[in-house]
């Protein structure tokens, strides 16, 4: 029996490899939690607006909106969810972004260790 | 004419995106302001177009470009070409104010072939990491002129891809853009399909 209460997680990437690959490592640790997939900062904030996930992660570089802003729209409207940017793009500029939002910040490549990071960071702020 | 499925090309533009992503915060560090990003695009075109095709993504021509040769389980040439004349303000910021115009004209070679020394290598330790595979590759070569000269020319052109990655990388204070392309032959992109099947293999398995 797994002892971790159920979480949902939306994964918010435009790659479907990225998405693939975040899935298959959360589903590995916790088998239970429910996990919804957007392509698109704008469909994650559509998401966000039907139904509130505990935790999202978060891309940056993405078509329409980037995740700064996408991160920013989902907070307004569910602040109790907790965000982790999930980037490559890993400048100074965008962690900075990412604390000035309060929101967590993970470097890519989407790994074992990469997953725990953002998992850790979502237990932390739960 | 050999392509790419959904997948294949969504693993690659992935697995540039994180090699990319860890040169621009090098660069950014180097020009002391961050460094804007596209989202990546991905084409594959059969060889003996190349400076057409460059050229007009290129929007010029005439070119700058850092090129380096990358071998191992697959060969490949690598470039990053600016359009011409918009080269020199990256440079200014790599060095600094205090260069005199004459300095810095001398360093625009050895900048342009540390900046794509940095993104080359990024590309193909993103490359090599998610693979498992090993590249070796060559000291950065610098190249300024038409398109087609830049461009190494084979007589068996069918024997050889581009695979063009469109990532415009620039500087906000700047309309600097930068691309990137890499020149395969068809057994070593048939080398890096067999790869990238077996990386998405274990992704669909982790």
């Amino acid at each position: 029996m797994n002892a971790t209460p159920i979480k949902s997680i939306l994964v918010v990437d435009d790659s479907r490899v990225a998405r693939m690959l975040i899935r298959n490592f959360i589903l590995n640790l916790h088998p239970h939690w429910i996990i919804t997939e957007a392509a698109s900062g704008k469909e994650a904030v559509e998401c966000v607006s039907r139904e509130t996930p505990n935790y999202v992660t978060m891309d940056y570089n993405m078509p329409d909106m980037n995740g700064s802003d996408a991160a920013q729209q989902i907070l307004q409207h569910a602040p109790k969810t907790v965000i982790a940017l999930f980037t490559a793009n890993v400048q100074a500029h965008t962690r900075e972004q990412a604390e000035k939002l309060g929101i967590g910040f993970v470097a890519k490549p989407v790994t074992e260790a990469s997953i725990k990071q953002a998992l850790d960071f979502f237990a932390s702020r739960s | 004419m050999i392509d790419l499925s959904e997948l294949q090309r969504d693993a690659l533009v992935e697995i540039f995106n994180i090699g990319v992503g860890q040169a621009a915060s090098s660069l950014s560090q180097i020009v002391g302001e961050p460094i804007m990003l596209s989202v990546p695009l991905l084409e594959l075109l059969p060889g003996g177009h190349q400076a057409e095709a460059i050229g007009t993504i290129v929007r010029s021509q005439r070119v700058c470009a850092v090129s380096q040769d990358f071998s191992g389980d697959m060969d490949a040439r690598a470039f990053l070409f600016f359009p011409e004349g918009k080269t020199r303000e990256i440079v200014r910021r790599m060095v600094g104010e205090s260069v005199s115009a004459a300095e810095l004209s001398e360093m625009e070679q050895e900048a342009l072939s540390e900046i794509g020394n940095i993104i080359l290598n990024a590309c193909f330790s993103s490359l090599s990491d998610l693979l498992h595979t090993r590249f070796s590759s060559s000291l950065p070569a610098y190249h300024l002129g038409m398109v087609g000269e830049v461009l190494p020319t084979r007589k068996d052109a069918e024997e050889e891809l581009l695979l063009l990655l469109h990532i415009d990388f620039s500087l906000p204070s700047n309309e600097i853009h930068g691309y990137l392309v890499f020149l395969l032959t068809v057994p070593s992109f048939n080398a890096l399909l067999g790869q990238i099947d077996s990386f998405l293999a274990s992704a669909h398995g982790n």
